[in-house]
C-alpha cells in the first residue's frame, strides 16, 4: 500500500544514452517518484505508453530513429496518443535556439538542460505541479500555453479572439 | 488592431484535463521536494552515478579518437554528441564544452554540405583528451582551451557562412 498520496505517480524516461537513462532514474526515485519506465528512443517511448500510461515524461531531443520533437507532437497530437495532457520536460544540451523553438512548438512543457543538477529538475517537477499550465488548441498547434510572460504594452500582433488592446492576457 | 492569425483557437484550462495529482497529493510531493533531505538523496544519487559516468565519458572519448583515424566522420560527431551530453555530471566541464563546439562544428559543416577542416577535429579531440585527466592544473587549462577552440569554432562557422550567402 502506497504511503504517500504521490506514490503511485509514474514517469517514463525517453533518452538513447543509457547512462543519463540511469541518472535520471536514479534522481526520479531519489525525489520519491518510484515507478518509472525507460524507452530508448521516441519509437521505443510511444509503446511504453501504451502499456503503461506514464503521468510526465521526460524525454531527450537528439535521439534516433524518432527524436523528441516528433515524440512530443505525436504525444500532443496522435489520436492514438493515450494522454496528450502529459507534461513533458525535455532533457537537452541544445542551447541553439532554433531547435529549442521547435520543441517548444512540439508542445514540450519544460526544459532541463544539461548537465543535469538536482536543483534544476526539483524546479522543473515543482512548476508542472504547482503551475500546470492550460492548453492552446488551434489549427497548427495543440500544447501547453507558451504564453508565460506578462505583456501589458503589447501592442499585438493579436493572436486570439479574447486578446484585447489592453494587453494579451496573463495565464 | 491587426487581423488574429488564430481567431479560433480553443483554451483548454486547468480544471478541464486530468491533474497530474489531486490537490492533497500535490502538497504532499511539493513538500517533499522541498525538504533538505530530499535534495541531499538525490545529490548522494548523482554523486553515486558520478564515477560510472567518468568512466562512460572515457570510453566516448577512446571511441571518437578511433573513429577520427578511421575517417569516420558519422562516428565522430555521435561520440561528441554522447560527450557533451553526460561530461558535466562527471565533473568534466571542460571536455563538455569542448566536445559541443566541436559537435556544432560537425554538425553544422554537415548540414551546409561544406568541407571539414581535419585540424579544427584534431585540435577538439587532443583538447579533450587532455582535459579529462583529473590534474586541477589540467582542469583550468581545460577550461581556457575550451574557450580558445569556442573561438575558432565561432570563426570557422562564420566564414563559411558568409561563403554560403554570398551572392553568386
Amino acid at each position: 500500500m502506497p504511503s504517500s498520496a504521490y506514490e503511485h505517480l509514474h514517469a517514463l524516461v525517453v533518452e538513447d544514452n543509457v547512462h543519463m537513462r540511469t541518472l535520471l532514474r536514479s534522481l526520479l526515485h531519489a525525489l520519491g517518484i518510484k515507478n518509472v519506465s525507460e524507452a530508448a528512443d521516441g519509437d521505443a517511448g510511444l509503446r511504453e505508453m501504451r502499456n503503461h500510461t506514464p503521468d510526465l515524461i521526460l524525454t531527450d531531443l537528439s535521439m534516433v530513429p524518432t527524436d523528441g520533437i516528433a515524440f512530443t507532437r505525436q504525444v500532443r497530437t496522435s489520436q492514438n496518443s493515450p494522454n496528450p495532457y502529459v507534461p513533458i520536460i525535455m532533457v537537452t544540451g541544445h542551447t541553439e535556439r532554433p531547435r529549442v523553438e521547435s520543441a517548444r512548438d512540439a508542445g514540450v512543457t519544460e526544459f532541463l538542460a544539461k548537465p543535469i543538477t538536482v536543483n534544476n529538475l526539483i524546479a522543473r517537477l515543482a512548476e508542472i505541479v504547482e503551475r500546470p499550465r492550460p492548453f492552446v488548441k488551434c489549427e497548427t498547434y495543440f500544447g501547453p500555453d507558451r504564453r508565460r510572460r506578462k505583456m501589458k504594452d503589447f501592442t499585438g500582433p493579436w493572436r486570439r479572439h479574447d486578446d484585447t488592446a489592453e494587453g494579451v492576457e496573463v495565464r | 488592431m491587426a487581423k488574429p492569425d488564430a481567431p479560433n483557437a480553443k483554451i483548454i484550462d486547468v480544471d478541464q484535463y486530468p491533474p497530474l495529482l489531486d490537490e492533497a497529493a500535490s502538497a504532499e510531493f511539493l513538500t517533499q521536494l522541498s525538504l533538505r533531505d530530499t535534495s541531499k538523496r538525490a545529490n548522494g544519487a548523482l554523486e553515486t552515478k558520478r564515477a560510472q559516468i567518468s568512466m562512460a565519458v572515457r570510453g566516448y572519448i577512446e571511441a571518437m579518437e578511433k573513429a577520427f583515424r578511421a575517417n569516420d566522420i558519422k562516428a565522430t560527431i555521435a561520440q561528441a554528441h554522447e560527450i557533451r551530453g553526460l561530461a558535466a555530471n562527471a565533473g568534466l566541464e571542460a571536455v563538455g564544452r569542448i566536445a559541443d563546439g566541436l559537435y556544432k562544428y560537425l554538425d553544422t559543416m554537415q548540414r551546409l554540405e561544406a568541407p571539414i577542416d581535419a585540424a579544427v577535429i584534431s585540435l577538439h579531440i587532443n583538447a579533450i583528451a587532455r582535459a579529462s585527466s583529473t590534474a586541477s592544473e589540467a582542469k583550468a587549462h581545460g577550461e581556457r582551451v575550451a574557450e580558445e577552440l569556442s573561438a575558432l569554432v565561432a570563426h570557422k562557422l562564420q566564414q563559411i557562412n558568409q561563403l554560403k550567402t554570398k551572392p553568386a
